[in-house]
């Protein structure tokens, strides 16, 4: 993992590394691809949208604002997502075979809505995702030990004291482990994540 | 074991313990908890509604 306080977002934001943006397609491009399958986009066409779209992000980041709006990213590339699906459907001259285009349409109007349940589905996916390549990324930056104290305390709920006697070690250190991997993980996320918006908030 | 810093607010061991506080408080206060027992029945003993990971 890079080893800047910068966050994936703001790195690709202030500079154009090639390992950042392959991280970026690498981190995105399986859930833009479960998306389009969602629009009945088959898979021989799936890769080429797949591309579009993050070649949109990557020409548009510079101007994308986040202003601090949780969700901001996520919002924004599910926009990018549902105008290159709307073109994409638009350009077809055959239709998806067991949904007529309305139905498509009605369903990118929804998705478009922040309101609606599968804008919803969408941010929660979206951020669970996200969060589960980052810790795939992070692992192996981290003692085994340190990693395994993170996971069974914040995912598994098991207290601190009692993953100090599994592992042979103090509550201490428990808990200096769970901060460590907690603080990279939000850090790394820092803007793509929701809930992870309040990073280096002191109050 | 001897503690040598006073002990962080509440507030302050709940930042840490989401994972929230920059570097160098973070710093500041993982040496300070690594000698305090108390200090870590705080953090242990806190809620959070943080659903950053869940």
């Amino acid at each position: 993992m890079h080893e800047t306080s910068l966050s994936l977002l703001q790195r690709l934001r202030s500079c154009t590394e090639n390992d950042d943006w392959n991280r970026l397609a690498d981190l995105y491009a399986p859930l833009i691809r479960a998306w389009l399958r969602r629009y009945d986009v088959q898979d021989s066409d799936a890769n080429d949208l797949v591309q579009e779209v993050l070649l949109a992000v990557s020409t548009d980041l510079g101007n994308f604002q986040h202003r601090g709006h949780p969700g901001a990213f996520r919002g924004w590339l599910k926009s990018i997502l549902i105008n290159r699906l709307r073109k994409f459907w638009r350009s077809r001259y055959r239709r998806p075979q067991t949904r007529g285009d309305s139905e498509i349409d009605a369903r990118l109007v929804q998705l478009n809505d922040p309101a609606s349940e599968l804008s919803r589905i969408w941010d929660r996916e979206h951020d669970q995702y996200v969060l589960r390549q980052l810790m795939a990324l992070a692992e192996p930056h981290f003692e085994p030990n340190t990693w395994k104290a993170f996971c069974r305390v914040t995912l598994d709920g098991v207290k601190a004291d009692v993953v100090a006697q599994e592992l042979g070690t103090s509550k201490n250190a428990i808990i200096i482990a769970k901060h460590r991997v907690l603080n990279r993980l939000r850090q790394e996320s820092e803007g793509l994540v929701e809930s992870s918006s309040g990073f280096f908030a002191t109050s | 074991m001897s503690k040598t810093t006073i002990d962080p607010s509440q507030e302050k061991l709940s930042v840490y313990s989401l994972g929230q506080l920059p570097p160098d408080e973070a710093s500041t206060i993982e040496s300070h908890i690594n000698q305090c027992e108390p200090c870590c029945d705080t953090i242990t003993g806190l809620s959070s509604d943080d659903t950053f990971i869940g």
